[in-house]
């Protein structure tokens, strides 16, 4: 009878084991702890969030859940007021990146160290809702500095556990779990606790599919890099945007200390003044035009032909996109890539290694363009 | 003297049979194969392609009903231009700015003043220009697979004469495809077939 007993416990302590493994996502598991007061005397504005998705989705709240996160974690916030008050002053209306101007005025009027720039990259509030975010860190002052950027892409069936159990079918409740990795990342750098996150192996099923690199692609870890918004052939809107936010959250993850990534929002305010319109890709004119005042040695941006999303459980994403380095000092091609994946590209068996969104997809990409990029394997 | 006995005769007419058969099972094998193999490259004997060190691959004209498909073709064809190392590729952001710069009317069908023009502008030794003549997703019963057929010129620069012409067609339904079904290779991985083939062509 006591044996009986027993083995019934160990079915039972068994079971509770795969259903507390089924609730857990991977994004909580990365997830750093944070407490007490993150680099004393550093005061962040979190700006409003950037909408790249063309949905319309609960922007206020979500910015207001990420600064309560953030105020959680010892991050100290300004407030709306404030912010409020030199945005107005200075007609601030881009929220997608911040030029030298504005960082100026929000270092000398509001004593802002950093801004939280973030952007809403994918927002679908079905029965398996989806999310993806992107979120960066700049310094403000006389030149802004990337210091932290990350990005997440949720799907409610991302782990979906033993008899689906760990489906999430509450938007709000994806929405919380992608601010709080986000917020939890940003403390933890905050903390100096290590590496933003690994540039880790890249996936062989991700690596780009043709590449070129030339001798003088190895000056970059010494160089100062831009990037430019990809030429958008897709039918997604502001995807252009969207796989720039990706290339430079790879390029910022590689932490490479002697390598300068200059703020997109830098480079959108010297591109307005010059009335530079891109038109297929950047000229010889326009890299000098930009680069020279901004002392930058070596352009990037591409071309997107694809990225894809997809309502509800069925489907597999789909991202396809070139990119291409030019050096500004010789002109000449340094890199170019062609890359292409549909979201169950590794999948073998039971959806092991399926993506659901497009971001965790351009994400793994662009991660295995980079590395290959700075030639490791 | 040799006499053919009616058990003989019976014999040779059987073997002959059997070879009419394997014969034809050989050429329906081979059929599908040719189906999609091509074609005809010109290339001109008086010109010296070591001298070609730039060139500026040029919007391509497209026949198919893909709106992408050029652009998706040139983007590929650039990187694997670059790729082999041979030739160096002008970016396509400073050949937009040079075809608005000659003043180029259709940029996928230059004329010999154009072209001499453009190449001045551009530091090219030549152009490359083509066209798509299909590309997409072909149907046959049962059976789908995606096919790519393009052409591509060489352009000299200083000459405007073309030096160096070749097509290709890659992918579409083979006799695996009929029998088993299936939908073939995706169109990404025809395309870098079909561009491999084409530069294969142009630097051997």
């Amino acid at each position: 009878m006591s044996s009986v007993s027993c083995s019934i416990k160990k079915i039972l302590l068994f079971s509770l084991t795969l259903l507390a493994c089924a609730g857990s996502a991977p994004a909580e598991a990365r997830q750093q702890s944070a407490t007490g007061p993150a680099m004393p005397g550093l005061r962040l504005a979190v700006f409003p969030i950037d909408n790249l998705s063309s949905a319309s989705a609960p922007l206020r709240e979500m910015r207001l859940s990420m600064m309560r996160k953030l105020l959680d974690l010892g991050v100290e916030v300004i407030n709306d007021e404030s912010l409020a008050k030199v945005m107005e002053r200075h007609r601030i209306r881009y929220t997608g990146g911040i030029d030298i101007k504005t960082a100026q005025a929000l270092k000398n009027e509001a004593g802002v160290d950093a801004v939280l720039i973030t952007s809403l990259e994918l927002y679908l509030p079905d029965n398996l809702p989806k999310i993806a975010l992107t979120a960066r860190l700049v310094a403000t002052g006389p030149l802004p500095e990337i210091i932290w950027m990350e990005s997440i892409g949720l799907a409610g069936d991302d782990a979906p556990g033993l008899l689906g159990l760990g489906l999430i079918s509450d938007p709000q409740k994806l929405q919380e779990r992608a601010l709080r990795y986000l917020a939890g990342s940003l403390a933890g750098h905050l903390h100096d606790r290590g590496k933003n996150h690994p540039a880790g192996m890249a996936a062989k099923t991700f690596r780009p599919k043709q590449f070129y690199a030339s001798e003088d692609i190895a000056k970059l870890r010494k160089g100062r890099v831009a990037v430019i918004p990809f030429f958008n052939e897709s039918s997604r809107t502001r995807a252009g945007e969207i796989l720039l936010l990706h290339f430079l959250n790879q390029l910022v993850g590689m932490e490479i200390e002697t390598m300068k990534v200059v703020e997109p929002g830098v480079v959108r305010e010297k591109m307005l003044n010059q009335r530079i319109i891109m038109n297929r890709g950047v000229s010889y004119r326009d890299l000098d035009l930009i680069g020279i005042p901004l002392e930058v040695d070596f352009f990037f941006t591409g071309k997107v032909f694809a990225y894809q999303d997809y309502p509800g459980a069925q489907g597999a994403p789909l991202v396809d996109f070139s990119t291409m380095g030019i050096g500004v000092e010789n002109k000449r091609i340094v890199w170019a890539s062609a890359s292409y994946n549909a979201g169950d590209d590794a999948v073998f068996f039971f959806d092991v290694g399926r993506l659901s969104t497009a971001s965790a997809m351009a994400e793994a990409m662009m991660r295995s363009v980079v590395i290959r990029m700075f030639g490791e394997k | 003297m040799y006499k053919i006995t009616p058990k003989k005769m019976k014999n040779i007419v059987r073997f002959k049979h059997a070879a009419y058969i394997c014969a034809a099972m050989l050429v329906f094998a081979a059929l599908p194969g040719c189906a999609f193999r091509s074609a005809d490259v010109f290339r001109d004997a008086n010109m010296d392609f070591g001298a070609i060190r730039t060139v500026a691959v040029m919007p391509f004209a497209n026949f198919s009903k893909d709106i992408q498909a050029s652009e998706r073709v040139r983007d590929v064809l650039v990187t694997d231009l670059m790729a082999t190392g041979s030739v160096y590729v002008v970016p396509t952001g400073e050949l937009s700015r040079g075809i608005i710069s000659a003043g180029l009317a259709n940029p996928t069908i230059p004329s010999i003043d154009e072209v001499i023009k453009l190449c001045r502008i551009l530091k090219a030794d030549a152009l490359l220009t083509g066209s798509i003549r299909e590309y997409g997703e072909v149907r046959s019963a049962g059976a789908t697979a995606e096919v790519i057929s393009l052409s591509l010129q060489t352009i000299e620069g200083q000459s405007g004469r073309i030096v160096w012409s070749a097509s290709t067609t890659q992918g579409g339904i083979g006799l695996k495809d009929r029998m088993l079904g299936g939908g073939g290779r995706p169109i990404n991985d025809t395309t870098e077939k079909a561009v491999q083939d084409v530069i294969g062509k142009l630097l051997n």
